[in-house]
């Protein structure tokens, strides 16, 4: 038997108030779109820790997606705001870390956007297929020790 | 011994013999040439035991928080240092009429391990400072004459702020700016220009020897948590293994933690037992927030923190390069 395809594995984070009903909508509006996000419903885009995303690459998941209320619209009406500050931040901060900017993405998704629901996911996971799977460090990939000792003074 | 030594001395003891404050944060000598220690002064009688030379390193703004309801604090504060306690102003941390900035315009801290790699054996050695920021090493070969300058550490040579920018008074002539300081950020576009690949190599290849101590943590002022992410059991975000991934963690969370309230005074690279460059993630991302916010942190108690705040014009993700 064949080894089965590599599929990339995408964690989403969903507002509960906009981007989770749109999410829902795309459901019961019988759209399709790839399945290979894992949706986490949140609160609010502004309830999404940077510390989430690393975390989910520290697990070995292949890409993240974020998606809240458009700015405005926030259940909450701010908390979207922190969220434009801090995300796009994080995405470069991790970029500069060694992680592919095409592996996160932060978008606004309202509740009535079904469409651009599927679409954006649809985007993300073809941006992470090219990309190939995220490699997370463990041990097995540091270079081995050496197995003998070099006298440090002559 | 140095004026500005003298002055330190004198300011102090007026300080605390007028109670104006109930303790001084400064610095004593070491147990060895090369090195302070902070010092807690509390009777004007013991101001003479401060110090004052190219080895005061440490930033005391780290004990701060932990000295709340002691009273009032004169913090002696190089140009980081006093950076530091606008952050913990900022933060309420410290409340501002309970700490006097003793601003000290600074030319710079010499790196001891630099010292040791020029030649010198720092064990058996005297070492005195000369006024002109010379240091003369007597060992048993002799004595010779060094410019601190050429064995500054990295982040003075690299400093904005040498002479305070706030203080409640200066102790001492402004000192001249620093050579680096036109360009913070050259080592950051060095790494930038690698490709993703390349720069999660060289990462891997620095954090893998991290032994998580938590110095870098314990040395930075801004760390005040009482309780860190990287100690919690629930949720539990780390392992308390010492493991690749788990350390890849916590420096990037560390780092963002800092994300526009770090004012590279580098203990954390200094405090690092393993040589690990960790102002390099702290750096991106004070440069990234000087462009994204305008914001440079410490320089005003009353601004918020760019992350703790937002504007309603601020970029929006879909035009945003990525």
């Amino acid at each position: 038997m064949a080894a089965p395809k590599w599929e990339p594995v995408i964690v989403a984070f969903l507002c509960n108030w906009c981007s989770y009903a749109g999410a829902d909508l795309a459901g019961s509006s019988r759209l399709s779109y790839p399945a290979n996000v894992r949706v986490v419903r949140v609160p609010c885009s502004g309830r999404v820790n940077p510390m989430f995303v690393i975390q989910c690459f520290k697990r070995g998941f292949d890409g993240v997606l974020i998606a809240g209320c458009h700015p405005g619209d926030c259940h909450y009406a701010k908390g979207n705001f922190y969220a434009r500050r801090r995300m796009p931040l994080a995405q470069d901060f991790l970029e500069y870390l060694g992680v592919e900017p095409g592996r996160i993405r932060f978008d606004w998704v309202s509740a009535s956007e079904s469409g651009r629901f599927a679409e954006v996911v649809s985007e993300v996971t073809e941006a992470v297929r090219k990309l190939g799977p995220y490699t997370r460090r463990t041990w097995a990939h540091a270079p081995a020790l050496p197995t003998e000792l070099a006298p440090v003074h002559e | 011994m140095s004026n500005l030594e003298v002055t330190i001395r004198e300011t102090a003891a007026r300080l605390l013999r007028e109670g104006q404050v109930a303790v001084v944060l400064g610095y004593e000598a070491g147990s060895v040439p090369f090195r302070t220690a902070p010092a807690f002064i509390e009777r004007a009688e013991d101001a003479g035991r401060l110090v004052w030379n190219r080895f005061c390193t440490n930033n005391l703004a780290v004990y701060l928080p932990k000295l709340k309801g002691a009273g009032r604090i004169a913090l002696l504060a190089k140009g980081c240092d006093a950076r530091s306690a606008v952050t913990l102003i900022q933060e309420h941390q410290i409340l501002r009429d309970q700490v006097v900035i003793l601003g000290i315009p600074c030319d710079g801290m010499v790196d001891a391990d630099r010292l040791a790699t020029s030649g010198e054996s720092l064990f058996g050695v005297a070492i005195a400072p000369g006024a002109d920021g010379s240091l003369t090493v007597a060992s048993g070969d002799g004595q010779r004459t060094l410019s601190a300058a050429d064995i500054l550490q990295e982040r003075c040579r690299l400093c904005e702020h040498n002479t305070p920018a706030i203080a409640d008074g200066l102790l001492g002539e402004p000192a001249p700016r620093m050579p680096g300081a036109a360009e913070p950020f050259a080592a950051v576009a060095e790494l930038e220009r690698l490709s993703p690949a390349e720069r999660q190599a060289f990462w891997h290849a620095q954090l893998d020897r991290c032994l998580r101590c938590y110095a870098c943590r314990e040395a930075c002022p801004a760390c005040y948590c009482r309780s860190c992410f990287a100690d919690k059991a629930a949720p539990r975000w780390l392992s308390k293994a010492n493991a690749a991934d788990e350390n890849w963690m916590f420096h990037a969370v560390r780092a963002f933690h800092l994300a526009g309230r770090c004012v590279g005074c580098g203990e954390c690279e200094r405090a690092c037992p393993m040589d690990i460059p960790i102002s390099k993630l702290n750096r991106m991302l004070d440069r990234e927030v000087r462009e994204r916010f305008g914001y440079v942190a410490g320089l005003d108690p009353a601004a918020v923190p760019p992350l703790g705040t937002f504007r309603p014009d601020d970029r929006d993700p879909g035009k945003h390069e990525g």
